[in-house]
């Protein structure tokens, strides 16, 4: 996406409610000591041009599925590429997927219980897209750091 | 949702409000990376000698630009994300900023030329 300018107030109003989105446009506006129509006006530009998204996470530590295993994907360059981002893209248990220029071509993230339900999920799911050519994994057992204030927002 | 799910809407409320009280979910905004003006991402294997592995962590955690940093098994030893303004900026943060860190013996970097799915709902809460 292209960059779009915020201005100083912007930034302090997401300052805010990337802490907790639940605050209200007026809390916002008493402690920014601004018109809540100000804070009203900023958000709807905002979201309207899809700089920002509103949603719920979790935390990391109660997650019941705790490793995260990094998947690089070589594809058969006789098969179309996008369909295998298409693909990648579609799977419920796959939270990332970016082409990459160096290590692989296609990076996907998901979230594995163990190594043998990475294993079920490579050989029954990942396998078997067609054009996908070699995989090598990656398992991380511990998050240092994850900045959740941040995203790719994708049309 | 209460429709979908075909639940109770005050049921859906108090659950909520239950996780969101226990520190299990939060409801937050999100900045759009391009948006902001960060149009480049890096994904970089580190591998570390020498030093602890949450000794380097800490001094990676000083850099606003590493976004994650996750400690990995395999080939490298931990797994980050670099955002950046401009290319010039990227390389300046892997090739000086980074690599100088006392205790990593080896960068592996990929550009990440297009992010076509970023769902990752989850963070850690302080």
């Amino acid at each position: 996406m292209k960059e779009i300018e915020f201005s100083e107030m912007d930034r302090k109003i997401l300052e805010h409610l990337s802490i907790d989105a639940r605050q209200s446009n007026r809390e916002i506006a008493r402690e920014l000591n601004v018109a809540e129509g100000t804070v009203r006006q900023r958000l709807k530009r905002l979201m309207e041009e899809r700089a920002i998204e509103v949603l719920a996470i979790t935390s990391y530590d109660q997650d019941a599925e705790p490793l995260i295993a990094y998947l690089w994907i070589t594809v058969d360059t006789s098969h179309p590429f996008q369909e295998v981002l298409d693909a990648l893209s579609a799977l419920d248990d796959v939270t990332y997927v970016a082409s990459l220029v160096g290590r692989a071509d296609i990076l996907a993230i998901t979230w594995v219980r163990d190594p043998g339900h990475l294993a079920e999920f490579l050989h029954n799911t990942i396998d078997k897209i067609p054009g996908v050519a070699a995989i090598r994994y990656e398992l991380a057992h511990r998050l240092i750091k994850h900045d959740y204030r941040v995203t790719h927002i994708v049309a | 949702m209460a429709e979908r799910l075909s639940i109770n809407e005050a049921t859906i409320r108090s659950r909520l409000r239950k996780l969101e009280k226990s520190g299990a979910m939060r409801v937050v905004a999100r900045v759009d990376l391009g948006a902001s003006g960060y149009p480049f991402t890096a994904v970089v294997g580190v591998k570390i000698r020498g030093r602890a592995i949450d000794d380097v962590a800490a001094d990676l955690l000083k850099i606003p630009e590493i976004i994650s940093i996750l400690v990995v098994i395999g080939r490298n030893d931990l797994e980050i994300q670099v955002i950046a303004r401009t290319m010039d900026a990227l390389d300046d943060l892997l090739t000086n900023t980074i690599a100088s860190i006392d205790g990593i013996s080896g960068l592996e970097k990929a550009l990440a030329t297009k992010v076509v799915k970023y769902v990752q709902p989850w963070g850690s809460f302080e």
